[in-house]
């Protein structure tokens, strides 16, 4: 089969998924397995347990497998979701010369690739790992906004680069549990940007956006504008700081806590449901107990409400508040929340949608395609990686230049 | 009574609690709802005017008293949850009067609460604490109570008895008879002001907000005044009123509820009077205040007043700086003081620090919410 095949690993703090998918050539994707199991091992997107991870991700593969009817192959592509991941932006300029070497001339193909790899350069603490590269738009001569430079008339060309940036540690051990299934992991994407190609269209890209991706561990955001990332970055605060909010809260264990969640969880504290009771069932030596709706809804309003805030408050740090037109758009189990998009909506002052997956054959994308919108964004990304050249043999040849971005989109 | 009527039942609590409705009862206005619960079948034989009688725990005390263990007492109302359901169901405010010290009162107390909560009731309750020379361990066991109570209970009238007592020597039965007037005049006021509507009544709402907000102690003083310069004289008996420790209290107070009771000739000017009188000089302080109109206080003027000690914001308002409490020193509630952050919650995954703050950490501790109960 001529279109590439692909396969992207997820390994998540609730489940790890496995996707298995074929790229057309028009762009859309055909799913073809897809593998999931329930994540041991894993807290906050960190490997806190290798050995209980790794069973876990073969599992999945095996799921996804058998799906499939055929082999995964020998390389994966990773979600790295988590990982704290943020993003840096650097410029970096050349003065252009004309051909008297003096200042002030027309702007040439070289002068471009130098001024971009002056961008690329920036220096990043050991402990932090590159995940991407992105190229913002040209700077000339201080005017901003430019697409394509080439013969222009300058004195000066800047490019900005927004390097998005994780936790070695973090994204080492997941890159290790595939290398141990044993699969070779061709390149690492951030879980944030993943869901952003799934669910975006290039007209949310450039009406300006930002894709929430609510996970089990951790909370991915990143943020388009004028068809660019902008902004991005992950809080280690997910699902799982709900359930265990409301475990805390209300007695409960943490089973009982996440079944209340999933069952009569509401993101919006609702005066007309607050007089309402739910009932816990019994169970072993629990006699069962009746606990308040409005507590409930308190409890995960606060918690929800404040992780929208910090995403909220980095934005506004970025001067990139009123620049979302086309709202926010959620992605990843906790999308499924009963009103978190009106919680979002009066976060951010903005309309706020479930992530819809686009282009997607396989995949009971109207219930399910929130959830799975990190990996298919991920096949997605790894397909525009490797279009441009042979698949396979050409992420060999270069594993290392590319393999933790070194490359833009 | 219409649908739309919030219902209110009085309830008494062990002994004591049995023996203070007995005496409230006869001189309640009409369509006050009264019930009595104790394991000590001579208690509630007192109490034979009261329509509701509950007698728990046949099975353990066999019509016995407690006998001062507040565990017999606690078991006694969880084996009679069923009856005590059946009470409690569809009520909308619950004042429980209660001894604490003893045994039914003492053990059956925390459990009414949680019960009540669990049907979404408001509950205010009256305890009465013992007197010194009832020993230390009658002491010790009200104050246990007192804090379990205070994680279900809404809010919490604590009246010493040896503060309510009238002054010099006075006969037992008079002493007794003070003690239950203070009470019974203070139930039976508020009880007026949300029943009646009034010019400016005092709506359940109000007592609601109080009583969410009010961080489970409230202070309480009531009194009564007549003739020339009343309103000033109910001002003075107020301030001098033993529970409030000389005015001490209103003056610290975030937040009040103000009740003022009068007959036809109640003038503006003297609510103005009393209002201005007992609000805090110099703090912000949420007050409410509650007038009732009722014919049979003609020539008279009474007023009740329920203080906060402290006040939490029990929810979310705009997530930032408008959480914090107005007063107090941010101590946190009970809820949070038991929910340590544990290390452990994320199975020793790093800990999630964001400008300073732990992530880890449940949101409404961190931003102090007292959660709706």
């Amino acid at each position: 089969m001529a279109a590439p095949f692909i396969t992207a690993l997820e390994i998540g703090t609730t489940t790890i998924k496995v996707l298995m998918a074929e790229v057309r050539d028009d762009g859309g994707l055909m799913v073809a397995g897809l593998g999931e199991c329930e994540s041991r091992g894993v807290r906050k997107g960190e490997i806190v347990d290798f050995e209980l991870a790794l069973d876990a991700v073969r599992r999945a593969m095996e799921a996804a497998e058998a799906a499939a009817h055929k082999s995964i192959g020998e390389s994966v592509y990773l979600v790295a979701s988590g990982g704290r991941a943020e993003s840096l932006l650097h410029v970096g300029g050349i003065p252009v010369l004309n051909e008297y070497e003096e200042p002030g001339g027309e702007i040439t193909r070289e002068d471009i690739d130098q001024a971009l790899e002056v961008a690329r350069k920036i220096p990043l603490p050991d402990d932090r790992i590159r995940l991407h590269t992105l190229q913002q738009n040209f700077e000339v001569d201080g005017r901003g906004g430019i697409v394509n430079p080439e013969r222009m008339l300058a004195e000066e060309l800047r490019v900005g680069m927004l390097l998005i940036h994780g936790q070695r540690a973090v994204v080492e051990n997941l890159k290790k549990i595939a290398e141990n299934v044993p699969v070779v992991c061709a390149d690492a994407a951030f879980g944030g940007l993943c869901s952003a190609q799934a669910v975006l269209a290039p007209e949310h890209k450039r009406a300006g956006v930002v894709v929430i991706d609510l996970g089990g561990g951790t909370t991915d955001y990143i943020v388009y504008n004028s068809g660019l990332v902008k902004l991005a970055g992950s809080i280690a605060v997910g699902g799982d700081h709900v359930t265990a909010d409301i475990s805390s809260g209300l007695n409960l264990n943490r089973r009982q806590a996440e079944t209340l969640k999933k069952e009569s969880g509401s993101a919006l504290i609702n005066r007309l449901q607050s007089d309402q009771n739910i009932s816990i069932p019994a169970e072993g030596g629990f006699n069962g107990r009746v606990v308040r709706a409005a507590t409930l809804h308190a409890i995960i309003n606060t918690r929800m409400e404040e992780t929208f805030k910090l995403i909220a408050e980095k934005i506004e740090d970025e001067g990139l508040s009123g620049m979302l037109s086309a709202g926010v758009i959620l992605t990843g189990g906790g999308s499924a929340m009963e009103g978190v998009t009106d919680l979002a909506q009066q976060v951010f002052n903005a309309p706020c949608q479930i992530g819809r997956i686009h282009d997607c054959v396989g995949l009971s994308t109207k219930q399910e395609g929130a959830r799975f919108a990190a990996a298919i964004g991920c096949v997605r990304y790894a397909a525009s990686q490797i279009k441009p050249e042979l698949p396979i043999r050409a992420a060999w040849r270069n594993w290392l230049s590319k393999l933790w971005g070194g490359r833009h989109e | 009574m219409s649908d739309l009527q919030k219902k209110i039942l009085v309830l008494g609590l062990g002994g004591a609690g049995c023996n203070t409705i007995a005496r409230i009862a006869p001189r309640a206005p009409e369509g006050m709802e009264f019930a009595v619960m104790d394991c000590d079948f001579q208690t509630l034989e007192t109490c034979a005017h009261i329509e509701t009688r509950l007698a728990v725990g046949k099975a353990l005390t066999d019509g016995m008293s407690t006998g001062g263990d507040l565990e017999v007492g606690r078991r006694c109302a969880e084996n009679s949850a069923g009856q005590i359901e059946t009470i409690l169901s569809g009520v909308d405010l619950l004042i429980v009067i209660a001894g604490l010290g003893g045994g039914f009162g003492t053990g059956a107390a925390p459990v009414i609460a949680r019960m009540a909560r669990g049907f979404g009731s408001t509950t205010l309750f009256f305890t009465v604490l013992p007197f010194p020379f009832e020993g230390l361990v009658a002491q010790g066991k009200a104050h246990s109570a007192i804090r379990r109570l205070r994680t279900c209970a809404d809010a919490i009238v604590q009246m010493p008895n040896a503060l309510i007592q009238p002054d010099g020597d006075a006969l037992l039965e008079k002493s007794l008879e003070t003690s239950s007037r203070t009470l019974a005049t203070g139930v039976i006021g508020l009880w007026r002001l949300l029943t009646h509507t009034g010019i400016c009544n005092l709506d359940f709402a109000a007592l609601h907000t109080m009583l969410n907000y009010c961080d489970a102690f409230c202070r309480f003083a009531c009194a009564t005044a007549t003739g020339e310069g009343r309103a000033d004289a109910l001002i003075d008996s107020l301030r001098t009123h033993p529970l409030v420790e000389d005015g001490a209290m209103f003056e610290k107070a975030p937040g009040m509820i103000i009740g003022i009771t009068g007959g036809d000739d109640l003038k503006l000017s003297e609510i103005e009077q009393i209002a201005e009188g007992l609000t805090p000089k110099g703090q912000e302080c949420w007050i409410k205040t509650g007038i009732a109109i009722d014919p049979a206080f003609t020539g008279r003027i009474s007023a009740i007043v329920l203080a906060a000690e402290a006040w939490k914001e029990p929810l979310v308002d705009d997530g930032r700086g408008g959480l914090k409490p107005l007063s107090g020193d941010g101590k946190q509630g009970e809820l949070s003081g038991v929910l340590k952050p544990r290390s452990r919650t994320f199975g020793g995954a790093e800990r999630t620090i964001w400008n300073g703050e732990d992530l880890d950490v449940p949101t409404y501790i961190r931003r102090k919410i007292k959660l709706p109960r």
